[in-house]
């Protein structure tokens, strides 16, 4: 899901590390300084995760679980992510210094779009916590390969199958993501509820 | 593998302990439950720790023929991947694609210094310099591009007869130059599992203290924000 330096041209990264500027910026602003830990112990496992590998299908992709530190970050979902951007570019080589922004808006945004979308639906009955939880790490990851495409359609054109290759790519990433945040989510209400219930963004609930 | 994973949790375990150390405790100690099963799975899911992801490409020259060869991290090769060749000025020199192996080869047109880009979609490009001294390692003359496509031998044969090229060895009656041919060809097919074994060590596995020194720059950080937290609590205990 990273994007390599250069394959990118300059109007689209400008764009990209405007838009992870202002979302970085919005999300320092909004987090809960007292619940930090959390924040790094997320943008640890996001660092980690991106070296999972699901060689299933044609490509191989890896896991992203932005929608697992969406749900529990919300806009903090940024910094976190961007830090471990940081790191994998340097560390691993992974997408590279010039494309951070673009990657950072790749992986982040979804996780905020997922937060809102799915953050009310994961305390209803227990089906539809499972269905909730279950879209959030499905959905995140789709919307991830839809903002590649539409990253890519500067330079490679043809948006449908260029975005129809890459969803396909990560098809079997969102079905485990999509596990992955059921069983996190139902972990998480059982023994830390308030971890779910309290968002990031009320600081004096 | 159980012991593997057995060691990777313990070493999860050693990991994340750190940032429940460095605040308050049992609130962030839970946060650490929360996570741990996440963490889990993940290595459970990742069967051997083999990753992809990051594409390279790796190039050498075998007389005038340049091989290279792609693939992502991990293993897994790059089928139907465009391939192109620039030479200094950035002017394309060719391009192709590479074979169901990752592998492209291709006759280099001129001697110069060369950038073989290669891009294999959604976002994945690699780049590998090769410069003129990579082809004078290989014994072409590399001076007049026209020539180049001649093998040494028959240079030789062209050259003045009194130079100590053409003398025969008396015993193999072989000349020089066929020497020559056959110490590189037998040269070539020694030096081949050599080249392979360069390439493999090219691709620069990701090592665990690359994912330690990650995660701990992470903790660094997250302590660091703790730290000026508490301290900016300190100063102003109204807030």
């Amino acid at each position: 899901m990273h994007i390599s330096e250069g394959v990118l041209n300059a109007p689209v990264l400008i764009t990209g590390a405007a838009l992870a500027i202002t979302g970085t910026a919005i999300g320092l602003k909004q987090m809960d300084y007292d619940r930090i830990a959390q924040v790094g112990v997320l943008a640890a496992a996001f660092f980690v995760a991106s070296l999972i590998h699901v060689n299933v299908g044609p490509s191989s992709a890896h896991l992203i679980l932005n929608g697992m530190i969406g749900l529990l970050l919300g806009w903090a979902a940024f910094p976190a992510i961007l830090v471990a951007l940081i790191l994998q570019s340097i560390f691993f080589q992974f997408g590279g210094i010039t494309t951070l922004g673009v990657n950072t808006i790749l992986m982040a945004l979804p996780s905020v779009i997922c937060y809102y979308a799915f953050r009310n639906l994961i305390h209803r009955s227990p089906v539809l916590t499972m269905i909730g939880s279950f879209s959030c790490g499905f959905v995140s990851v789709l919307l991830s390969a839809l903002l590649l495409g539409l990253a890519l359609v500067f330079t490679e054109k043809n948006f449908w199958s260029l975005s129809g290759l890459i969803v396909a790519a990560n098809l079997p990433v969102m079905f485990i993501e999509g596990i992955i945040t059921v069983f996190c989510v139902a972990f998480l209400k059982k023994v830390h509820p308030e971890m779910l219930t309290r968002t990031f963004h009320d600081k004096n609930s | 593998m159980i012991k593997t994973v057995k060691k990777i949790k313990h070493t999860l375990h050693q990991g994340f302990g750190v940032p429940f150390g460095l605040s308050s405790g049992r609130k962030l100690s839970r946060v650490a439950a929360g996570h741990l099963p996440v963490l889990i799975l993940m290595v459970l899911l990742n069967v051997p720790p083999a990753l992809a992801h990051r594409i390279s490409i790796f190039a050498w020259v075998q007389g005038d023929t340049v091989h290279t060869q792609s693939k992502f991290m991990g293993g897994k090769r790059p089928d139907q991947a465009l391939v192109e060749v620039f030479d200094k000025a950035g002017n394309l020199l060719l391009k192709g694609k590479t074979d169901a192996e990752g592998l492209f080869s291709f006759q280099a047109p001129k001697i110069s210094d060369m950038q073989i880009v290669l891009t294999a979609g959604m976002g994945h490009r690699a780049v590998w310099a090769l410069s003129r001294e990579d082809f004078q390692e290989t014994g072409v003359e590399s001076d007049h591009n026209q020539g180049f496509n001649a093998v040494p031998q028959r240079e030789a044969h062209e050259s003045n007869p009194k130079t100590p090229n053409n003398h025969r060895s008396p015993e193999s009656g072989l000349s020089a130059a066929e020497i020559t041919a056959l110490v590189e060809a037998t040269l070539d097919r020694k030096l081949k599992p050599l080249m392979d074994r360069i390439t493999a060590l090219n691709e620069n596995r990701i090592s665990l203290s690359d994912i330690l020194g990650g995660i701990g720059y992470i903790v660094g950080l997250a302590g660091l924000a703790a730290y000026m937290q508490y301290r900016r609590k300190r100063s102003d205990p109204e807030r």
